[in-house]
């Protein structure tokens, strides 16, 4: 376990009540990684969910070049201080969908999959509650994904003109 | 339609659904109308009924996520703070939507939690679906 005073600096918990903070921190603990460890690859079972404490942490996915080369490992996020990763461990089918590797020596508090999953069918207003915010989570990497993706667009048409 | 069909309420006992389907509004559009631009106030679910939507990014006409599958819900910003459209939405052809009232949905979840909880989740799933599809677009654009 580990204490709710740490969970409350993450933006994550934001207008969660004391109670429902300390339930999860409850079954939280935090854990170390060397740079360069695989936390999970694509097609893992989504053991975790995980609050980024330090480091960074690559999510990767293949590209295929034709049938006759090996997959290209291509990064499309990279995940800070601060940031949710592993949402798939509480979205079915509870498996990953990106890899993830760490890229400086990491530490993140860590949410087991299953005892998460429930906790949050158990307290069904914490469940709710955290669900809101992995929604929310999810939303703002995908306005930050396709920022990213339509200034690269709009600079590839600009140099193409 | 009926609500129950739609993707996020599926299974969902009837007298929530009963009190969803007071907030429902049905739209029929014809092709190139625009039923929100990107970086609007997000006040409405929306679920497709019939036809064929396209979700346009800053007017980047390819790159766009179509909506096509009878009760796929669209304007999911509506539930997710801070509640502005990430998209424009225009209707590619001749189309019939379900319009959701929002605020008042999310009033309908405070009464029911279990409920809710079953759509939150699966609110998550849309969500990470189109992330998903965006981390594919962007990998392919690094080729």
């Amino acid at each position: 376990m580990v204490s709710a005073d740490l969970l409350k600096g993450y933006n994550f918990f934001k207008g969660f009540s004391e109670e429902q903070v300390k339930k999860l921190a409850d079954i939280a603990t935090e854990e170390s990684y060397k740079a360069g460890f695989q936390l999970w690859k694509k097609g893992d079972q989504a053991e975790a969910l995980y609050l980024l404490e330090g480091g960074k942490v690559v999510l990767g996915m293949d590209t295929y070049m034709g049938t006759a080369r090996p997959p290209m490992q291509v990064t499309v996020d990279i995940v800070t201080k601060g940031d949710a990763m592993g949402w798939s461990a509480v979205i079915e089918p509870y498996v990953y969908t990106l890899g993830a590797r760490c890229i400086d020596d990491s530490k993140a508090i860590a949410f087991d999959g299953v005892k998460l999953r429930e906790l949050l069918n158990k307290d069904i207003k914490l469940g709710y509650a955290f669900m809101h915010a992995t929604a929310k989570v999810i939303a703002t990497r995908l306005t930050h994904t396709e920022i990213i993706l339509v200034g690269e667009r709009g600079l590839s048409v600009l140099s193409e003109n | 339609m009926f609500i129950q069909e739609v993707e996020l309420f599926q299974g969902i006992p009837s007298h929530v659904i009963g009190e969803i389907s007071e907030l429902v509004t049905q739209e029929s559009r014809p092709p190139g109308y625009v039923l929100f631009r990107e970086g609007d106030v997000a006040d409405f679910l929306y679920t497709l009924e019939e036809g064929e939507i396209n979700l346009i990014i800053q007017a980047q006409k390819d790159f766009s996520f179509p909506v096509i599958k009878a009760g796929s819900v669209f304007g999911w910003s509506s539930l997710v703070e801070p509640n502005r459209y990430t998209a424009t939405a225009e209707c590619v052809r001749d189309s019939k939507v379900l319009k959701i009232d929002a605020e008042r949905l999310m009033r309908v979840f405070q009464r029911h939690p279990a409920e809710s909880l079953i759509i939150m989740k699966r609110l998550a799933g849309v969500i990470a679906t189109r992330l998903l599809k965006s981390y594919k677009e962007f990998a392919a654009s690094r080729k």
